[in-house]
C-alpha cells in the first residue's frame, strides 16, 4: 500500500503550517462586476457524475505496542516513551512540542513521573545543552515546577532509591557544566541557571561539584565579551552564584557544631542523612560536612572570585553613577554581587578564625595575613566605591552603602588603619543609622539594616575613644525613633542588651567610661515604652524586653528606678476619678507574667507605687489562681529581703484577703453553676496569707500594725468567706488580743455568727446537713478560737445574742443581711444553733459555764413566748420553738455547770 | 574510744545561739553562744572548729564571722571582714574558708593563717549559698545567677590574666534569687530557686540538664547520697522528695515523687546524713526535725527556738589540736607565702569496691606525685604548667565520674 496522501496521521497535526493564504490579487486595472443574472441552469439529466468521493483511509495499527486504550498519553496521543524519543528529533519545533507534551502526561498521570522518573531525567539533561532558547525554557520550567519536586517528595527510605538519585544528579551536573563552557553564550548563561536549579533543590549534590562550578564562574565573570554587551544577563548568573556560595557558607558554619555528631555516623548513615536533608525541603538546615568541600582549593578560587567581583561592582557602580536614572537590572546586578561579596568574605573570615592545628600546613596559608592580602587588599577600591555613592541620596544607594558597611563590619577585627582609618568608617555608619529614619522603602531597608545594627555592638566596643561618642549617639537616636511593629526592633534590643549586659557576649566595657552610662540610663528608659507598646501591637517583643528588663535589675542594681516608671502602667493605673483600671498585665501570657513578677523582685524602688494596681491585678477574675499565689510569694520574698515596707505588705495581705471574691459555686448541683467555684483558691490564699503573716515576727505585734486595716475591713462587712478570713488573721497573730473587746468588733462579730448560722437555721428542722453543717463549723472555727482564749469576748457576744433573741432592735442595723427575719421563731432557731455549735466544742465548755446566766435568760425567754398564748404566734412557729428550746436545753445540760435548783423550774415547765 | 559521735547543729536568725543534739540519742550536747545567722552561713570546717558568719547588726559596713570550738561554748574568734558575710563553706580538708558578701564580692581565707588569699567581685547582688565540687566553687546569688569558679585559677595569678572570664560557667537560668545549691558525683549540682524551680546542672558539661518545677518557692536541697533523688524543702513547710532523673527519660509530672509533710512553716534548711538513712530539716517554725527517709516518718523532734531555724548541720566533731585560730583578715596582705595545713585524715580513705574510678583517680594522683610534692597543687604561685596539666587530667577523670552515674541512673531507676 502506498504512502497515502499527507504523510502519518501522527505527524502532520503536528507540524501543520499555517501557511499565509496567497492575496487575490488583481482588480486594479478594471472594476469587476458581478452579474447576478437567473438562476443556474440545473445540470443535464444526462450529465456524469465526476465527483469523487472516498471515505478516509483507516490504516489498522498492526503492534500491540500502539494499543493505546487505558495508557497514559497526551492530547496527541502519544505515550512518553515516544514523546521521550522525540525530545531527540532535529527540528525545534518537535522537540519543543514533546517537551510540553511530557509536561502534560506528568500533569495528568503523576504516577507516570515516579515510575520513570529516572528515564525521564535521563533523557530530559541532553536537552541542557540545547540550542533552541525556547526548548531550553521549557526544559527549565519542568525540571522545576514538576520533575524536581517531585524528585524531592520521595520517601527515599530504600537506599537503592538514593543510590539512583544521586547517579541521575550525577549526569544532571555533568550536563550542566558541560553547558557552562559551551561556545555558544546563551547556552552558557542558561546552564548557571540549571546550576542554581540544581543547588536550590539538592544542595547535598553541591559540594562534588563545587570546584567547577566555581571555575566556570569565574570564567564566565572575566569573560569581556559578556562584560561589554550583556551585563544584565550576568544577574542570574550572580544570583545564582550567591546560592552556591551561601551554601560554602554555611557548610563552613555548621561544621564546628555538627562535625562531631557527622563523624560518629558511619558512611551509609551519613549518605543517607544528606539524602533525608534533601527531602526535608528548606534550603536552609542543611547539616552536612564542610569536609565535603575541598576548602583548601576552593579558597584559592574564591580568592580569583574576590577581584573579579570587586572589579565588577567598580564597573557598575560607575555606570549606575553616570546615569542619572537606577535602573532596576544594574542595581539588581550590583546588589547581587556585593551580597557575593559579603559571602565570601564570612567563608575566608570563618576559615582565618578556625583554630589552627600545629601538624596542619594550612597554618601558614589560610591564616590571617592570608586573610589580609587575598581580600583586604582588594576593599580599598570598595571603599572607594562608597565614596563614589556618598554624594547621591537615594534609597537604591542607600541600601548599597548598608551592603558595604556589613563587609566591613564583619572584617572589622582585622582592618588596621592602614587599610581604612576606623575613624573615618565609624562616621560613614553613624551617617548610615542617622539616615535611617528618613527613608521611604521601610520592608526593603529593615532586611538590610539589621546586621549593621547586630555589628553595633562589636563596634562600638572596638571604636577609637573619640569616635564612640557619635557612634553611641546615632545608635541611641536610631533606637529611639525604632518603631515596635519593626522588624529592626529585635536587632536593637538585642544589641542595647549585649551593651548593657557584658555577660553574654563577654564586651567589657571600660568601667570609668562615664558618657557609656547616660546612653545606658537612655537606653533603660526607652525599655517600659516599648514594654508597653508592644503588648499590643507585637506580642513576640513583650518577651524580649521584659527578659532584658529582668536582667537589667539582676545585674544593675545600681540602676535608677526613676526610669522605669511607666512600668506601673502594666499593672493598671489609677484613673482620675479615683477608680483604679487594670493594665494589660492580666492577659499577658503565663511566662510573661511570670517574668513581669520576677521584675518586681530586682526594682522595689518601683514596689511602693505598683503595689495598688497589683492588688488591683490580684483581685480581677482574670489572674490566673496560680499566678496570684505567686505574686504574694514573690511579694513576700522581697518583704523578707528587706525591700519592701511591712505596712506596705500588711495592707496589701490584708487588702486580699478582705477583696477576693469567692465564688463558693453551688454545693447540691456542681454540674449546674455556671460559676466556677475558686474555693480551693481561696483556701490556699488563705493559708498562704496566714503563713506570710506568722513569719513576719512576733504575733501581737503584727496585729498593732494590721489592726487598722483588720478593722477598716471587717466594718465594712464583706461577704461572709471574707470575713472568715479576717477572722482568721486576728486568730493566727493573736487570738488573745484585748482589742477584741471594744463594742463595735463584739457586734460585728455577733452579726457574722447570725450570718452563718441562718442558712444552717432555716433548715434544721429538717434534719442534720452535713454540707452546710460543715461550711458552718469552718466560718465559726475562728470565733471559738477567739472564745477559748478569750471569755469576755463569749460573754458579750452572748448578751449581743440575747438582746438578738428578745427583740432588741439595736442589733438589726449591725446585721449585714437586710431582709433578716423578723419573725420570733427564726431568731430562736438561728441563735439555738449557734449555742448548739459552741457547746459541741468540748474546748469551750468552762468559758460557757462562765457565762451560763446569759444561756438561761435565753431559755426563760422562749419558755415564756412558749406559755404565753401570743395571738400571733402560729401552731407551725410555736412546734419550732419547742424543738429548739428542747435542744437549747439537752445541751445545756451537758456544761455541767448548773446547780440543780436552777434548772428546775425550766424543766419543769416542759 | 566509742563510736565518734554525730551531732545536729542548728541556728537560728534569732539570736539564739547554735544549738547541738546528739543524731542518735536526741541529748542536749551543747549550746554555743552567741550566734544568729543567715541560711548557710554556718559551717563546720573540716568536723574541726565550727564558722558561723552573723546576721549584721546596725551601724558599721563590716561583718562579723564567729568561730567556736567543739569544747567551749562560748566564741573563740571574732573576726570582721570587709562586709557582712552571707554565705560560708570550708573545703573538706579545712584549709581554706570561703564567704560571700553582700555586695556580691567572694572572700577566699586561708584558715591556718587567717591570711585573706584572694578577694573578687563574683556576682552583681549578694551571694546566697556555695556548694564545693572538688575544685570547683558553686556560688548562686540574689540575681539569680549559679557561677562555677576553679580555685586553682583563682588561687593563681597568671592563669587569672590568662582566663577570659573568671568564672568558667554563668548559668543565668533562674529568674529569682537562688537560695541553694548540692553537688554530687560527677559533677552534678542541684541549685533551687524562690522562682519555684530547682535545676539540676552538670558541671563538666556546663549546661542545664533540667529543670523541675514546684508548687512554692524552694528554700533549700539536700541531695540523698544515693542520687537519684534530693529532698527539696518548699516555703509551704513541705519537703518534696524529687526524682534527679538526670538520664532525661521522664519528664512532666511525675518528677515529685512525694513530699515529707509535719513543719508548719518554710523549710529552710535540710541536712542528709551520710549514709543517706536520715534526713534533717529546720524550720520557720523553730522546730528541727530528724526524718527516716525509708518510712518517711519523723523520728525525732526537737525545738531549737521561737526564731526560725536557718541552719542544720550533721557534723562529726573531731578534736585535734589545732594551731591557734587566727582571725580572718579584711585586706589581702602583700607577698604572702601561703602555705596550707593538711591534717592526715586516714579514716576517710576508704576503697569503694565497684568504683574503677577510684583506682583510676590513684593512679594518677601516684603519677603527680613523682613529679613533685602535693603542695604545686594548691600553691599559688606555683608552676602554670603543671597546675594546668594537672587540671586536664582531673577533667578527664570528671568525665569519667559523670559517665558512670549517668550509666546507673536508668537501672537504678528501673529497679
Amino acid at each position: 500500500m502506498g504512502r497515502p496522501k499527507g504523510g502519518a496521521a501522527s505527524s502532520s497535526s503536528s507540524s501543520k503550517k499555517q501557511k499565509p493564504k496567497p492575496k487575490q490579487r488583481g482588480g486594479v486595472d478594471f472594476k469587476k462586476y458581478k452579474h447576478k443574472v437567473g438562476r443556474k441552469l440545473p445540470p443535464p439529466k444526462n450529465a456524469t457524475n465526476t465527483e469523487i468521493k472516498s471515505k478516509a483511509i483507516v490504516l489498522p495499527e498492526q503492534s500491540m505496542a500502539s494499543e493505546r486504550a487505558g495508557m497514559a498519553v497526551n492530547k496527541r496521543g502519544l505515550t512518553l516513551r515516544e514523546l521521550l524519543q522525540q525530545t531527540t528529533h532535529y527540528n525545534a519545533n518537535v522537540r519543543r512540542a514533546a517537551l510540553n507534551g511530557i509536561k502534560e502526561i506528568v500533569l495528568k498521570h503523576p504516577t507516570e513521573l515516579k515510575l520513570h522518573k529516572v528515564a525521564i531525567i535521563e533523557k530530559l539533561q541532553e536537552r541542557i545543552c540545547d540550542t533552541d532558547k525556547l526548548v531550553r525554557e521549557s526544559l527549565y520550567n519542568i525540571l522545576q515546577s514538576l520533575i524536581f519536586p517531585s524528585l524531592k517528595e520521595v520517601h527515599w527510605s530504600e537506599l537503592e532509591n538514593a543510590i539512583s538519585t544521586r547517579s541521575t544528579l550525577f549526569l544532571l551536573m555533568a550536563n550542566i557544566l558541560n553547558g557552562m563552557t559551551h561556545l555558544s553564550l546563551d547556552i552558557q548563561l542558561m546552564a548557571f541557571r540549571f546550576l542554581e536549579l540544581v543547588v536550590l533543590n539538592f544542595p547535598s549534590s553541591f559540594p562534588s561539584y563545587a570546584e567547577k562550578a566555581f571555575n566556570n564562574f569565574v570564567a564566565v565573570l572575566s569573560n569581556d565579551r559578556i562584560q561589554l554587551h550583556d551585563r544584565s544577563k550576568l544577574n542570574s548568573v550572580l544570583s545564582g552564584l550567591g546560592h552556591c556560595l551561601s551554601l560554602v557558607a554555611q557548610a563552613t558554619k555548621s561544621d564546628d557544631t555538627s562535625n562531631q555528631q557527622v563523624h560518629n555516623l558511619s558512611t551509609r548513615e551519613r549518605w543517607k542523612f544528606t539524602t533525608d536533608d534533601d527531602n526535608s525541603g528548606g534550603t536552609l538546615s542543611h547539616i552536612y560536612p564542610a569536609g565535603a568541600f575541598a576548602m583548601s582549593s576552593l579558597l584559592a578560587k574564591l580568592q580569583n572570585l574576590v577581584q573579579i567581583l570587586i572589579n565588577s561592582i567598580e564597573v557598575s557602580a560607575s555606570e549606575i553613577c553616570a546615569k542619572s536614572a537606577i535602573d532596576a537590572q544594574s542595581s539588581e546586578a550590583l546588589l547581587s554581587a556585593l551580597h557575593c561579596l559579603d559571602l565570601i568574605c564570612r567563608i575566608f573570615i570563618h576559615e582565618a578564625k578556625k583554630p589552627q592545628l600545629n601538624f596542619s600546613i594550612s597554618q601558614t596559608q589560610f591564616g590571617p595575613d592570608w586573610l589580609r592580602t587575598s581580600l583586604l587588599v582588594h576593599l580599598k577600591s570598595l571603599w572607594g566605591v562608597k565614596r563614589l555613592f556618598h554624594e547621591k541620596g537615594d534609597d537604591k544607594i542607600f541600601i548599597f552603602n548598608l551592603k558595604i558597611a556589613e563587609i566591613f563590619l564583619c572584617l572589622s577585627p582585622w582592618i588596621d588603619s592602614t587599610i581604612l582609618p576606623a575613624e573615618e568608617f565609624c562616621q560613614f555608619v553613624s551617617s548610615l543609622l542617622a539616615k535611617e529614619k528618613t527613608l521611604r522603602n521601610r520592608d526593603l531597608m529593615e532586611m538590610y539594616l539589621s546586621p549593621l545594627i547586630t555589628c553595633m555592638p562589636g563596634l562600638i566596643f572596638n571604636a577609637p575613644d573619640d569616635s564612640k561618642g557619635y557612634l553611641l549617639e546615632a545608635f541611641t537616636d536610631a533606637f529611639r525613633g525604632c518603631k515596635v511593629d519593626c522588624k529592626l526592633i529585635m536587632p536593637f534590643l538585642d544589641g542595647v542588651g549585649e551593651m548593657l549586659l557584658p555577660e553574654k557576649t563577654g564586651i567589657w566595657f571600660s568601667e570609668n567610661d562615664s558618657g557609656m552610662f547616660d546612653y545606658h540610663d537612655a537606653w533603660i528608659h526607652e525599655l517600659p515604652g516599648i514594654l508597653l507598646q508592644s503588648i499590643d501591637k507585637a506580642p513576640s517583643v513583650t518577651k524580649v524586653v521584659l527578659e532584658l528588663l529582668l536582667r537589667v535589675g539582676q545585674y544593675l542594681p545600681t540602676v535608677d528606678c526613676g526610669n522605669l516608671h511607666p512600668l506601673i502602667k502594666l499593672f493598671g493605673v489609677k484613673s482620675s476619678s479615683g477608680t483604679m483600671e487594670l493594665g494589660p498585665f492580666v492577659n499577658l501570657t503565663r511566662e510573661c507574667q511570670e517574668l513581669a513578677i520576677s521584675c518586681l523582685y530586682y526594682f522595689p524602688s518601683l514596689l511602693p507605687d505598683i503595689i495598688g494596681p497589683l492588688a488591683a491585678c490580684c483581685l480581677s477574675d482574670a489572674l490566673e489562681p496560680f499566678m496570684l499565689l505567686k505574686i504574694v510569694e514573690v511579694l513576700q520574698s522581697i518583704y523578707k529581703a528587706g525591700n519592701l515596707q511591712i505596712t506596705e505588705q500588711l495592707s496589701f495581705l490584708s487588702l486580699l484577703m478582705a477583696r477576693f471574691k469567692v465564688h463558693p459555686g453551688n454545693f447540691l448541683t456542681p454540674e449546674d453553676s455556671s460559676e466556677v467555684s475558686n474555693m480551693d483558691t481561696f483556701k490556699s490564699l488563705n493559708r498562704l496569707i496566714l503563713t506570710s503573716l506568722s513569719e513576719m515576727g512576733d504575733g501581737s505585734l503584727v496585729l498593732e500594725l494590721i489592726w487598722n486595716n483588720l478593722s477598716h475591713a471587717i466594718a465594712q462587712k464583706p461577704p461572709m468567706h471574707n470575713m472568715n478570713g479576717l477572722f482568721r488573721i486576728i486568730v493566727t497573730l493573736d487570738a488573745e488580743t484585748s482589742k477584741l473587746m471594744s463594742e463595735d468588733v463584739i457586734k460585728l462579730i455577733a452579726g457574722y455568727l447570725l450570718d452563718a448560722s441562718l442558712d444552717l437555721s432555716k433548715t434544721i428542722e429538717f434534719g442534720f446537713q452535713p454540707d452546710k453543717a460543715r461550711l458552718f463549723q469552718y466560718f465559726i472555727k475562728p470565733c471559738t478560737i477567739m472564745f477559748d482564749k478569750n471569755d469576755k469576748v463569749l460573754c458579750s457576744t452572748l448578751e449581743m445574742l440575747k438582746s438578738f433573741v428578745t427583740g432588741d432592735d439595736s442589733l438589726f442595723s449591725f446585721l449585714s443581711n437586710l431582709n433578716y427575719p423578723r419573725e420570733l421563731s427564726c431568731r430562736v432557731c438561728v441563735v439555738t444553733t449557734i449555742l448548739i455549735f459552741l457547746c459541741n466544742e468540748r474546748k469551750l465548755h468552762r468559758n460557757l459555764s462562765f457565762s451560763k446566766s446569759v444561756i438561761k435568760g435565753i431559755l426563760e425567754y422562749i419558755r415564756r413566748q412558749l406559755d404565753s398564748n401570743v395571738i400571733d404566734v402560729t401552731y407551725v412557729e410555736k412546734q419550732k420553738l419547742k424543738s429548739a428550746f428542747e435542744q437549747l436545753k439537752t445541751k445545756a445540760l451537758q456544761l455541767n455547770c448548773w446547780a440543780t435548783v436552777e434548772l428546775e423550774g425550766l424543766l419543769s415547765a416542759t | 574510744m566509742a563510736a565518734p559521735e554525730q551531732l545536729v547543729l542548728a541556728a537560728s536568725s534569732a539570736d539564739a545561739g547554735v544549738a547541738a543534739w546528739d543524731l542518735r540519742t536526741g541529748g542536749v550536747a551543747n549550746r554555743f553562744h552567741p550566734c544568729a545567722s543567715r541560711p548557710r552561713a554556718v559551717f563546720s570546717v573540716a568536723d574541726r572548729f565550727l564558722a558561723a558568719a552573723q546576721v549584721a547588726t546596725g551601724g558599721g559596713n563590716s561583718g562579723l564571722v564567729h568561730f567556736y570550738h567543739w569544747g567551749k561554748p562560748q566564741v573563740a574568734v571574732k573576726s570582721f571582714p570587709a562586709e557582712p558575710i552571707h554565705a560560708l563553706i570550708a573545703d573538706p580538708e579545712g584549709s581554706y574558708l570561703i564567704g560571700g558578701g553582700s555586695n556580691g564580692n567572694i572572700f577566699l581565707w586561708e584558715v591556718a593563717s587567717g591570711q585573706l588569699l584572694h578577694t573578687w567581685h563574683g556576682h552583681y547582688r549578694a551571694v546566697r549559698c556555695f556548694a564545693l565540687y572538688d575544685y570547683w566553687l558553686v556560688s548562686g546569688s540574689e540575681d539569680g545567677s549559679i557561677r562555677v569558679w576553679d580555685l586553682i585559677t583563682m588561687l593563681d595569678e597568671q592563669s587569672r590574666l590568662n582566663a577570659k572570664t573568671l568564672y568558667l560557667y554563668n548559668f543565668s537560668q533562674h529568674a529569682l534569687p537562688v537560695t541553694d545549691v548540692a553537688c554530687f558525683l560527677g559533677g552534678i549540682a542541684v541549685s533551687s530557686s524562690e522562682d519555684r524551680t530547682c535545676k539540676i546542672w552538670s558541671l563538666p558539661q556546663g549546661r542545664m540538664l533540667r529543670s523541675i518545677s514546684f508548687p512554692v518557692s524552694i528554700d533549700s536541697v539536700a541531695l540523698d547520697s544515693r542520687g537519684h533523688i534530693f529532698y527539696a524543702g518548699g516555703r509551704d513547710g513541705k519537703i518534696y522528695v524529687a526524682a534527679m532523673g538526670v538520664d532525661g527519660s521522664s519528664h512532666g509530672s511525675d518528677d515529685i515523687l512525694g513530699a515529707l509533710d509535719d513543719h508548719s512553716k518554710a523549710v529552710t534548711s535540710l541536712a542528709s546524713s551520710t549514709d543517706g538513712l536520715l534526713l534533717v530539716s529546720g524550720s520557720e517554725d523553730g522546730n528541727v526535725r530528724v526524718w527516716d527517709t525509708r518510712s518517711q516518718q519523723v523520728i525525732r523532734k526537737v525545738k531549737h527556738s521561737q526564731g526560725p531555724v536557718t541552719n542544720v548541720l550533721i557534723v562529726t566533731p573531731k578534736n585535734v589540736n589545732l594551731p591557734p585560730l587566727q582571725p580572718l583578715r579584711k585586706v589581702c596582705a602583700e607577698n604572702v607565702e601561703p602555705q596550707s595545713v593538711i591534717l592526715p585524715r586516714s579514716e576517710s580513705d576508704v576503697l569503694i569496691p565497684g568504683y574503677k574510678t577510684c583506682a583510676y583517680a590513684e593512679r594518677v594522683l601516684d603519677a603527680l606525685q613523682m613529679h613533685g610534692d602535693s603542695s604545686i597543687l594548691f600553691g599559688a604561685g606555683g608552676s602554670n604548667q603543671k597546675g594546668t596539666d594537672w587540671r586536664s587530667r582531673y577533667l578527664e577523670l570528671q568525665d569519667l565520674f559523670a559517665g558512670e552515674v549517668l550509666d546507673q541512673m536508668p537501672s537504678s531507676r528501673s529497679n
